[in-house]
């Protein structure tokens, strides 16, 4: 695959070129226009995109005064945001046939940001329906094609936006943690995925699944970008009730390798479980990391199921209570039946909610069982979440970072999780990805993930690593630290078989 | 009136709240007389990614009604989803509190005549409203200008035993309210809804609450109110558990004065039949709705259904006029359309004759009638 080199600059080199006027902001949307017309076909990484719009607003802003985007490094940087979140007048759609046709007129307050800093919106990603898989394969428009590989999947279920970011079909992109849901595709592509402390970035706006976890983030193919693009989104918002105030912070400008002496912890029973091949992984990412200065130790850890168990039961509560607003009757359903035939509201509802994925609606029909009985099991597991906090926190006292493999496979092929053979020898992994993931997500400590290394058969690895609620420019001078150290940023994908 | 039981009545009151905004976002609460659906925003309306937050003032109108009825007050608020679907229900849950109301135990003393009676209060909590249906003859209308107005629920125990009791306490906790102007608590604009809750218990039971209660819902005058209380006393005696499914359906009909032979205890035959035998819902709809109408014994109408035994004349022509009436459906048959077509013909018939042809009989004539066409 051929890479215009201007789509492969990192933000702050293109605001350079920007800025002396050796490029323009239209310039930038019509490579990437091009770009789209060579991969999206193979890959599908968009559910909708707004090419029209975007040359418009990059004429527009080549037209505005310099000065005004020498201020913003963002100014004129197209983006692509997951199709999770609402977007004013651009049709919002989750990969579901429930909101098929859905317009919102109301923006999602971190894409708002966004648009305030004169980002150009590229298109909305694919994902896995409603947020509900880890392979951006629950579409109901289709699977993303990994552009390492067209036979792999990219993760998910920000699966769209981390494949757009890796092709140069957007230089950031916006998406949504839920479970690893940007810390597991930005490693399958390649690219640098970060979600930061709970509540610091709003969630008005992200068509909701789990309410106490979710998080927006930002994914790009350095460290840099990210940091950029973390620091324009987050900020208290009055249209979340459960947004933090807490200092403005740029990140980007605070960037520094000066991370000696940091310390991060492994943990160990978790290390001991995963295949050998991540176990090398896990290896080879740490020498790095001492060669850099940067104390690695080993920690023990609570039962490693644990986190599964919580996660199960508190997400799909969460979950399904916040999916019985899609009935059908404000918005995202029109009758096929013939009006004659649906005379009870029962059979309205009942074709409406039909609307959902399978696999939605599995999860529908059985989350409510921690619930019901007055919640006793529901509460048991609050319960025992503010018991591992605390224990984490404790752990957050002495170390920078805890470090955790980004996946629990090198590689996954599409298809593959929906055979039964593979999840019956797969079974292990859920415990060990919700040790490595749900931490971030139960707790909202911020984390990031960013490629450790290439394989030899050029698939990309990436490691994870998650500090403590507000620390988030320790994890990213970490994580810049390691990339300026092994040189591995602003990886070029080629798929395989061309 | 039977002298053999005794009435006990406990009270559920909402009050809308005049504070400036909704309980959840900032839409103007104010919502008596306007036009549809011009005070909503994605949070009232239940759009996707739209979030609450609380209005404080609805805390503060809270605190100061749970302290004037002398309630232990609780520390820390707690909201809870009470799930279910119902078109004016945007969210499909309700936000309310569950287990951690603002206020629980307390008790507002009455004047009885020449008494005073202390009516305990069970619990005062914070909720948010549902939309408003308006029911038309093909369609039903909904406004979203009352969805997520904060309500304040007022739940007494069981402490009332007569009219007159509830009547007073119902015109002291409404001059309380307007007092501390945390409501004008106007009933007429549905500003303070009534909901008692009746039982009646064998006076041989002297400790025991009875197991059912009876709700009649969506009062929102003084005087039906008693009328609606005087009614249950003067004419139920122990109802089943499960007539109260069949009750609410009686008070949609509670417009329409019901036939002077109409006995409530019909209600309960109803029931036990139901139980005994499989009759569709609807059926029994229609069964109640033609007993409160014209005075028949339920029993009575659910016989002559069964015995509605028609000849083949009868089904014959049936058929013809389901066909007449439905040609949409008709067309869609024949055009392949719509392949499910020919089984709405086939209920409708089987609604007309009140299940009692075979559906398999009725499929196969219905086919042979529309290939002679």
């Amino acid at each position: 695959m051929i890479y215009p080199e201007i789509l492969n600059l990192t933000i702050p080199e293109l605001k350079e070129l920007l800025n002396s006027k050796d490029v323009s902001y239209s310039d930038i949307v019509e490579k990437i226009e091009t770009q789209i017309n060579k991969t999206e076909e193979k890959l599908n990484s968009y559910i909708t995109l707004t090419l029209q719009a975007a040359k418009k607003s990059a004429k527009r802003l080549d037209r505005l005064d310099k000065v005004t985007s020498n201020q913003n490094y963002l100014f004129g940087i197209p983006i692509s945001v997951k199709d999770t979140f609402t977007t004013r007048g651009v049709k919002t759609t989750v990969a579901s046939k429930m909101l098929r046709n859905f317009v919102p007129k109301y923006d999602a307050t971190a894409y708002r940001r966004l648009k305030a800093n004169n980002t150009i919106l590229i298109g909305k990603t694919n994902m896995d329906e409603f947020a509900h898989g880890f392979t951006t394969e629950y579409s109901a428009f289709g699977p993303t094609h990994n552009p390492w590989d067209l036979e792999l999947v990219p993760g998910g279920s920000s699966g769209g936006s981390a494949a757009s970011v890796a092709s140069r079909t957007s230089l950031l992109s916006l998406a949504s943690e839920n479970f690893g849901s940007i810390v597991q595709p930005s490693a399958l592509c390649g690219v640098v995925g970060m979600k930061p402390t709970y509540g610091r970035s709003s969630r008005y706006g992200i068509v909701a699944m789990a309410s106490s976890m979710e998080c927006p983030g930002i994914i790009g193919k350095c460290v840099e970008d990210v940091a950029m693009g973390i620091s324009s989104i987050i900020g208290k918002d009055r249209l979340d009730a459960t947004s933090v105030r807490h200092k403005q912070e740029n990140f980007y400008k605070n960037l520094t390798q000066e991370i000696k002496g940091s310390k991060i912890a492994v943990v160990e029973p978790l290390y001991e479980n995963v295949i050998k091949e991540i176990r090398s992984e896990i290896d080879q990412a740490t020498s790095v990391f001492k060669g850099i200065g940067v104390e690695i130790e080993f920690i023990d850890w609570y039962e490693l199921q644990l986190d599964q168990y919580i996660y199960d039961i508190l997400y799909r509560s969460e979950v399904a209570s916040n999916l019985a607003r899609y009935d059908g009757i404000r918005y995202g359903f029109k009758p096929e039946s013939h009006e004659y035939m649906i005379n009870s509201l029962h059979k309205y509802y009942l074709e409406a909610r039909d609307k959902f994925g399978k696999h939605v609606k599995r999860q529908i029909v059985t989350d409510p069982i921690s619930i019901s009985n007055d919640g006793d099991i529901y509460h048991e597991a609050l319960r025992i979440r503010r018991k591992n906090k605390i224990f984490i926190d404790k752990i957050f006292e002495n170390y920078d970072a805890i470090l955790t493999p980004a996946t629990t496979f090198i590689s996954l092929k599409l298809g593959d999780s929906q055979d039964p053979k593979w999840r019956e020898k797969n079974r292990n992994l859920g415990k060990l990805n919700a040790a490595m993931m749900c931490p971030t997500i139960l707790y909202g400590y911020p984390s990031i993930s960013f490629p450790s290394r290439v394989t030899s058969d050029n698939k990309p690895i990436g490691m994870h690593l998650y500090s403590d609620q507000f620390k988030e420019q320790n994890l990213l001078n970490l994580a810049f630290a390691y990339q300026e150290e092994t040189g591995l940023k602003c990886l070029k994908p080629c798929y395989k078989n061309e | 009136m039977n002298n053999e039981f005794r009435v006990i009545i406990g009270l559920e009151i909402h009050i809308e709240l005049g504070t400036k905004s909704k309980l959840f976002c900032d839409c103007p609460s104010e919502h008596f007389g306007k036009r549809p659906n011009t005070q909503v925003c994605p949070t009232c309306l239940g759009m996707p990614g739209a979030l609450p937050v609380p209005n404080k003032k609805s805390f503060e109108y809270g605190i100061v009604l749970a302290k004037a009825l002398n309630c232990q007050l609780n520390r820390e608020f707690i909201f809870a989803r009470k799930h279910y679907f119902y078109p004016d229900l945007p969210k499909g849950y309700q936000i309310t509190q569950f287990k951690n109301p603002i206020g629980k135990r307390g008790f507002l003393e009455i004047k009885v005549g020449d008494n005073n009676q202390e009516i305990r209060i069970n619990r005062v909590h914070l909720e948010e409203d549902a939309g408003k249906l308006k029911h038309q003859k093909n369609q039903t209308l909904i406004d979203f200008n009352r969805a997520g107005v904060p309500l304040l629920e007022v739940v007494t125990e069981p402490d009332f035993s007569d009219t007159q009791t509830v009547s007073n306490f119902l015109k002291k906790l409404q001059l309380i309210v307007q007092h501390l102007e945390i409501s004008s608590a106007d009933m007429e604009k549905g500003q303070m809804r009534l909901e008692p809750n009746i039982s009646l218990i064998s006076k041989k039971e002297k400790s025991k609450l009875p197991s059912y209660k009876v709700e009649v819902k969506n009062i929102n005058s003084f005087n039906y109110v008693e009328k609606a209380i005087q009614y249950e006393i003067k004419n139920t005696s122990a109802i089943p558990l499960l007539a109260k499914i069949y009750i609410e359906e009686f008070t949609n009909l509670r417009n329409i004065k019901p036939h002077k032979n109409f006995n409530i205890r019909y209600l309960v035959q109803i029931c036990e039949i139901a139980e005994k035998r499989n009759y569709n819902y609807s059926t029994i709809k229609s069964t109640i709705k033609r007993s409160y109408k014209q005075g028949v014994e339920p029993r009575n109408i659910l016989k002559k259904i069964n015995a509605a035994k028609l000849d083949q004349a009868d089904i014959e022509n049936l058929i013809k006029r389901v066909i007449e009436n439905n040609q949409k459906a008709v067309k869609d048959m024949t055009s392949g359309k719509n392949p499910n077509a020919l089984m709405f013909l086939v209920g409708q018939v089987m609604k007309e004759c009140k299940g009692s042809i075979d559906p398999q009989s009725v499929k196969n004539l219905i086919e042979k009638k529309i290939k002679q066409v």
